[in-house]
């Protein structure tokens, strides 16, 4: 595939889908079953990579762009994911204009609450597959409580969830 | 000057290079997903001082709205917060070209840490702490920025959070639905009472 394609591909995935692995249905169809573009092997290790290092999720499209057409694939994928959320300046922008009338003011409060109920699902999303495990469990809610009362630094909260991870598992506790 | 719409930006014209600093360092320090980025994003203005946590959480709502990756979107928007349009370029290339930088490396040196028992441990216990990063961030929130002195509109408020809670995370609505309704659902019941509040 051409890099125009390509960027064509990674444009319109990014362009119709909405965060985190949203665009994979759309990719997986396009690259792998119309276009013959990339293995499913690559692209589970496309979406491997997307969990280890760091950023939002959806840079996982960035290894897809790699395994799709190298180093031009990934710059492709790289832009096409950039250019859709800088539509968000627009709605900035009109929200300021319009910010000081009460039913904005209303409408703000509401945006904000649906925040915190969709930052609570997310945080559930993660749970649910937890719940067999009660180490796990018992990771998920000390690390609540350091964040909460200490407001740390997360980085090394997390470094201390993955060593705890392999002393359960070298310790022969479930893991899952 | 504060702006329209603005309900907790404390500091504007955030100079260009501390705006680049602060969201290349964000970029390269969100480990565990979007949901350490978003943690480590908040932690990261709120230290600063630049913003509090009710206008992390307004932004966070917004940025769910525009198509594509929300974590771009909201840093574009809380780079326009700091600094306007340059501002939110800026933002937005700081933030996404170090973890592009870093997930280039890790595809072209591909090891599957997954695969190997010690690596998938050591994932799953760093995805147990994202699940508390991530419901730290929804309680301070809600505990930043609740109108509580309203409190009709708070308890109303705390329904819709549950109500969009549920929508998600168990009959899984869209996510775009669920945001918009909240707009919908407070431009009716949640405005601020006569000589209430503002945000």
């Amino acid at each position: 595939m051409s890099f125009l394609d390509l960027f064509l591909v990674f444009l319109k995935a990014s362009l119709l889908s909405s965060g985190g692995l949203a665009p994979l249905p759309l990719l997986q169809d396009e690259l792998i079953i119309q276009r013959g573009a990339l293995t499913s092997a690559d692209f589970a290790s496309a979406l491997a990579i997307g969990r280890i290092g760091p950023g939002p999720n959806g840079k996982f499209v960035l290894s897809i762009g790699y395994y799709a057409g190298g180093l031009p694939g990934l710059f492709a994928a790289l832009i096409g994911m950039t250019l859709p959320p800088f539509l968000a300046i627009g709605l900035v922008r009109a929200h300021r204009r319009l910010a000081s009338r009460p039913w904005v003011i209303g409408l703000t409060r509401g945006i904000t609450a649906s925040s915190v109920g969709l930052l609570g699902a997310v945080g559930y999303s993660f749970t649910e597959p937890l719940l067999g495990s009660p180490a796990l469990l018992a990771i998920l809610a000390l690390s609540l409580v350091v964040l909460l009362v200490t407001k740390i630094d997360p980085l090394p909260v997390l470094a201390l969830g993955g060593v705890a991870g392999v002393g359960l598992y070298l310790l022969g506790v479930p893991v899952l | 000057m504060r702006h329209a719409g603005e309900i907790g930006v404390l500091v504007h014209q955030v100079p260009l290079w501390q705006l680049f600093w602060a969201f290349a360092t964000i970029s390269v320090r969100g480990w565990g997903g979007g949901s350490g980025t978003i943690y480590t994003m908040s932690h990261e203005l709120v230290r600063r001082g630049w913003i509090t946590s009710a206008q992390f959480g307004l932004d966070f709502g917004l940025s769910r709205i525009p198509p594509g990756i929300n974590l771009i979107a909201l840093a574009v928007i809380l780079g326009y917060r700091l600094n306007g349009l340059r501002g939110s370029i800026v933002s937005g290339i700081a933030f996404v070209v170090p973890f592009s930088l870093i997930t280039l490396v890790l595809t072209v040196g591909f090891v599957s840490v997954t695969s190997n028992p010690i690596g998938g441990a050591a994932v799953q216990g760093a995805v147990a702490v994202t699940a508390a990063l991530t419901f730290a961030l929804a309680f301070e929130t809600a505990q930043s920025w609740m109108p509580w002195a309203e409190r009709r509109v708070a308890l109303l408020m705390m329904g819709y959070i549950v109500a969009s809670f549920v929508a998600v995370a168990i009959i899984h609505l869209s996510v775009v639905f669920v945001i918009v309704g909240g707009a919908v659902v407070g431009a009716v019941l949640f405005r601020p009472a006569e000589g209430g509040k503002l945000l």
